[in-house]
């Protein structure tokens, strides 16, 4: 448009929706990322991810338990002991690493549709309608 | 297995690296290989698209930078949602992460080409790079309360000891995660595709009627090969929210 030279009144309506655009641009920004909805192809590759993640990240945690047991096993002398205490160790942590993944924040930020459906107090992010989450934190007795 | 007229066909020799210009110095091997010609490939596009797309100009965006703003908005949505406004001094490293990545999976994704993430050194190289990082600026802006991330809060001292060694073998088990999966998906898809192409030339070598059922593996390939773009983007999307979540744990060590 370098044809149609703005006049005064059109310059004040200008400033006004520039106003306007940048109070809108503000809210959104306080709003921050909670407010911005995710779309639906997004969630599925998300899974798809979450998934891969849990299963690479139980594997290494085993992996590298055994390993340190090995290791360690090897400077002290000690050959099967620590090997085996280690490995177990790694075992714990896999299982760790896939509560950490499952559940970021505690049972109340879990990403994974929650087992108990009694709970409708769960506000925010994309879950289908009748499944809330878990209880209170540290509630688990009806998770298997 | 296979018959004289169907050619040997070998799954991983796609995987093999060649010398394209022959380096040596002070008794080292530096040469250029397909594998760094793929990385140079890689790189001057991911610069090409940014600095193109970055120039602006008069008028309507053209496509080239409607894309270079996708990519970055993108990236910057996943380091502020999982490492805050402050993660946001990590942007070039994730970023540069990213399209590499992305970029690497995608163009190994093209007949006849090299897939630089399908070989184990370069993802562990990236994924010591982000463990590095995490450690380095982990221990420069907080000192020895970084430490705390392997002591949560409202453990039990009697179990404190497990539950710090359960936590250290976690922390230290994330470099390998983080390249295997990067590295064992490319493999094992170009592997995978690699296969089902040798079964649709084997029967096609067989004789007569056996010719037909080739559709079958071809058809298979069509489906695989659409996976593997998933894949591929995927795994570059997974690669890089998992090192803003490692930079979130430096930024922020007694967050969880």
């Amino acid at each position: 448009m370098p044809d149609d030279k703005p006049e005064n009144g059109d310059i004040e309506a200008l400033k006004t929706r520039r106003e306007a655009l940048r109070q809108a641009l503000d809210s959104r920004r306080s709003a921050g990322g909670a407010a911005n909805p995710k779309p639906q192809a997004d969630a599925e590759g998300r899974a798809i991810g979450y998934g891969l993640r849990a299963a690479s990240e139980f594997a290494a945690a085993v992996l590298v338990g055994a390993a340190i047991g090995f290791g360690l096993d090897h400077v002290f002398g000690t050959r099967p002991w620590l090997s085996i205490v280690f490995f177990f160790l790694g075992v714990a942590s896999g299982v760790w690493n896939v509560i950490r993944i499952a559940m970021p924040k505690g049972p109340e930020g879990s990403v994974l549709p929650p087992l108990s459906r009694e709970s409708p107090a769960y506000k925010g992010g994309p879950r289908p309608a009748g499944e809330g989450a878990n209880g209170a934190p540290g509630r688990d007795d009806d998770e298997d | 297995m296979a018959t004289e007229a169907a050619p040997a066909i070998n799954p991983i020799e796609q995987f093999a690296l060649s010398k394209v210009v022959s380096v040596e110095i002070a008794g080292h091997d530096f040469s250029l290989t397909n594998s760094s010609l793929y990385m140079i490939l890689v790189v001057g596009l991911t610069l090409g698209l940014m600095f193109q797309g970055a120039k602006g100009g008069p008028g309507v965006p053209g496509r080239l930078q409607a894309l270079a703003e996708v990519a970055y908005e993108f990236v910057a949505g996943m380091v502020k949602s999982a490492a805050g406004e402050a993660g946001m001094r990590f942007f070039p490293l994730v970023f540069s992460l990213f399209m590499f990545i992305l970029l690497s999976n995608l163009i190994g994704l093209i007949p006849y080409s090299f897939t630089v993430t399908s070989h184990i050194v370069v993802t562990a190289a990236m994924a010591l790079l982000v463990f590095g990082t995490v450690v380095t600026v982990g221990v420069r802006e907080h000192g020895l309360h970084f430490f705390k991330l392997f002591v949560p809060s409202g453990v039990p001292i009697y179990i404190l000891p497990l539950v710090v060694a359960i936590e250290i073998i976690s922390f230290l088990s994330r470099p390998l995660s983080h390249s295997v999966r990067l590295f064992a998906n490319m493999l094992a898809g170009h592997i995978t595709l690699n296969v089902f192409g040798g079964f649709v030339v084997m029967l096609l070598g067989a004789a007569g009627v056996l010719k037909v059922l080739a559709i079958l593996p071809g058809a298979m390939i069509i489906g695989l090969f659409a996976l593997e773009l998933l894949v591929a983007f995927l795994q570059a999307y997974v690669f890089t929210m998992l090192t803003c979540m490692y930079l979130n744990d430096a930024l922020h060590p007694s967050g969880h």
